[in-house]
């Protein structure tokens, strides 16, 4: 990652998805089931199809409407902005595609 | 007019290309085969020109083009997930965003950019990506699936419902709480490499004393009555860290991890031994819930937790299904041959046609390159190599099996290379099971890997219930299951020793090189009709010895992944102490190569696993 590319992702954490998620904190919002008990079974997605097209500006229109049918407006209302950052990360990877295997098994 | 498909799985781990045509698989491989990078996650470039070749079309001959994953929900979750461990999130956040933001979005426009084509590039959630992966190409008409692996979009765990070309969705459990997360964070605390050192783990499993059950089933998961489970997120780091374990799990197992490549002493053991326990456990419930929920007799596994093979024998013998079938590349790999089946079958009209005899349509997964013989001579020639042309298949079988018989340690490519972790004769290390000390010179001088480790026997189809207790085909070295207690020997284990070495030398049975620990053996059975020139061998070697089995490692080093062509095998060959090498029809001995010089800085080449 180059030094550019990391001051934007730090400079978007600290001032937009830190902010947005302790926002959610502050409202007890449980972004994750993280209970201890009971049955963890849940009905698949259905509303999101297997099978079809998904451009980078449908991706955007439909993450915003996700997070708000689930009432996370805090994030929502910053997937603009994550977007407009993945576009300007885009160059490095497009040249590098190099990945860290590791991370991508936690997150 | 035929249609055309192209599955891709990349971007997390293991990635691949499949091509089906018309419902039919014709090709599939990993890109690591061709990249030399084991596991490795980019768009798997190498691997999509190989399936274009093999099925003789250009790239806009195609139809469409299915990745294996959707973004959409992979995103949603990552947020949701940093967002969840705020405290600590900006480690994680600098650490997964860069390619999470600047490949995620972006995976239609990279493909269609990378293949020069515009055509529909569609996307399907990676666990209906496993569970296609795991039911079109299996015998059954009509299946439960259940797939499981550390997390996909925010599924970890999925029960499908398959049926002709349909495949329904029934339920699914969700991250945080996955059981392959639970095993890699326990392949993490003993020191193996997360994504990679599973199979060590479970490998282990038979040292150790499942001492821990107990604990981790009072403070780690918690295993509900309906086959559900859930994770105490206390005890993990993997929301809120780059680790996948905290201070916390450190102190449940008396210290923190052990370091890799640290000597492995009896708490690696115990652990390996329980979490292999408990995992046997959940995936049980799993598949409980499956046939109750289904109301299907037959099964089909994917996911990278169906590799559990000490697992998948215990679901047979369980006898909760009557029938049971595991993708063998159950890991992210299959799914691009399930991502484009997927669409082959519900958007081109597909029609899947089962065997009439009961086999499944995987083509014994040899869905790799072939090198044929011509290319083979061509490149030993140029290279001036000596090697013994043996046109006659029977004759090279009759000689490869004289030379195992003998003790000798044979490398084998030949036909097509297998897709999935598994060698199956394609691209195989061949051994004499009968010898005590086969498992650890090939561990130590030929893999270069930890001497703990079993090696898998393949056996005769027809001689399979001669040495194991083992009543169903396993053709894709997907199933453990006991060797024949006639053939074993007394062995008094010590539950307190840290000797693995000593351990491993000790004899337990006729076959000892493949009777693992525990009198068990990861079986892979042979039939004349998948790969019949590997059957003649086995036939030819238990001709010589009685014994209808041999030991069948895969072809390459630690670290390294499998070979692929001639070039990859015959530098692994001389790298290595085997004997001989079969390269198609052409029969190479160590003794009479070109001596190279003694130079071991190779082994850096490849990063440990």
């Amino acid at each position: 990652m180059n030094s550019t590319d990391e001051k934007r992702l730090r400079k978007f954490w600290r001032k937009r998805l830190n902010p947005a998620a302790r926002s959610l904190a502050a409202r007890g919002v449980e972004l994750l089931d993280q209970g201890a008990s009971g049955s963890s079974w849940n009905e698949p997605p259905r509303e999101v199809p297997d099978l079809e097209e998904l451009s980078c500006a449908e991706l955007e229109g439909l993450l915003i409407a996700r997070f708000e049918s689930s009432g996370l407006h805090e994030l929502s209302e910053l997937v603009p902005d994550l977007m407009r950052l993945a576009a300007e990360l885009r160059p490095s990877h497009e040249s590098e595609d190099e990945l860290d295997p590791f991370v991508y098994v936690m997150h | 007019m035929s249609s055309h498909v192209l599955g891709i799985s990349a971007f997390y781990h293991d990635a691949a290309a499949a091509l089906v045509r018309d419902g039919k698989l014709v090709a599939a491989v990993q890109e690591e085969r061709f990249s030399r990078k084991k596991h490795d996650p980019r768009l798997p470039k190498s691997a999509i020109n190989y399936c274009l070749e093999e099925a003789f079309i250009e790239a806009d001959d195609l139809d469409a083009v299915v990745f294996y994953d959707n973004s959409l929900l992979t995103l949603e979750r990552a947020l949701c997930s940093i967002a969840s461990g705020a405290a600590n999130g900006n480690e994680v956040w600098m650490k997964s965003a860069p390619t999470l933001l600047g490949v995620k979005p972006f995976i239609a426009d990279l493909l269609r950019k990378r293949l020069g084509i515009d055509v529909p590039i569609l996307f399907a959630k990676h666990h209906t990506s496993h569970a296609a992966s795991a039911f079109y190409p299996s015998p059954f008409d009509e299946a439960a699936v259940l797939t499981v692996d550390g997390v996909g979009e925010w599924a970890t765990t999925s029960i499908h419902r398959g049926s002709d070309v349909a495949l329904e969705a029934v339920s699914e459990i969700r991250y945080p709480h996955s059981l392959g997360l639970l095993y890699s964070a326990f392949t993490y605390f003993t020191g193996f490499k997360v994504n990679s050192g599973e199979y060590k783990l479970m490998g282990l499993a038979p040292y150790g004393e499942p001492r821990y059950v107990d604990l981790i089933c009072d403070n780690l998961i918690e295993l509900n009555e309906d086959g559900s489970f859930r994770l105490n997120l206390e005890y993990f780091g993997y929301i809120d860290s780059n680790r996948m374990t905290n201070a916390k799990f450190d102190e449940l197992f008396g210290g923190p991890p052990r370091t890799p490549e640290a000597r492995i002493g009896r708490r690696e053991m115990d652990i390996a031994a329980s979490i292999q326990k408990v995992t046997e456990t959940a995936v049980l419930g799993l598949a409980r819930r499956a046939r109750e929920t289904t109301g299907c007799s037959k099964l089909c596994l994917a996911g990278g937790v169906a590799l559990n093979c000490v697992a998948n024998g215990e679901l047979l013998r369980e006898g909760i299904f009557e029938e049971v079938w595991i993708q063998p590349a159950a890991g992210d790999a299959g799914g691009a041959v399930g991502a484009a089946l997927l669409a082959s079958y519900q958007k081109f009209g597909g029609v899947r046609a089962l065997n009439s005899d009961g086999r499944d349509r995987q083509q014994g997964s040899y869905l790799g390159p072939r090198f044929g013989p011509a290319e083979v001579k061509a490149f030993l020639d140029r290279e001036s190599y000596p090697y013994h042309l043996i046109s006659k298949e029977s004759d090279l079988a009759a000689r490869a099996a004289k030379l195992l018989a003998q003790g000798k340690v044979v490398g084998l490519l030949h036909g097509r290379m297998e897709f999935g972790p598994r060698s199956l004769g394609g691209r195989s290390i061949l051994g004499d099971p009968r010898s005590a000390d086969t498992q650890t010179v090939m561990n130590l001088k030929i893999k270069y890997r930890e001497s703990f480790r079993p090696f898998a026997p393949s056996v005769l189809r027809e001689r399979m219930l001669d040495f194991f207790d083992l009543d169903v085909e396993s053709p894709y070295m997907l199933l453990v299951a006991p060797v024949k207690k006639d053939r074993c020997l007394p062995f008094e284990r010590d539950p307190e020793s840290e000797d693995l070495l000593a351990m491993v030398r000790a004899p337990r049975s006729d076959i000892p090189a493949v009777t693992h620990i525990d009198y068990s053996a990861r079986v892979q059975s042979v039939d004349g009709i998948d790969h019949p020139f590997y059957h003649r061998i086995l036939s030819d070697f238990e001709s010589l010895t009685g014994f209808g089995v041999l030991v069948n490692t895969s072809f390459n080093v630690r670290g390294e992944p499998i070979v692929c062509s001639p070039q990859d095998a015959y530098r692994c060959f001389q790298r290595t102490a085997m004997d001989a090498l079969i390269l198609e029809n052409c029969l190479l001995l160590k003794d009479e190569q070109p001596e190279i010089p003694e130079d071991d800085s190779w082994k850096e080449e490849y990063e440990l696993d």
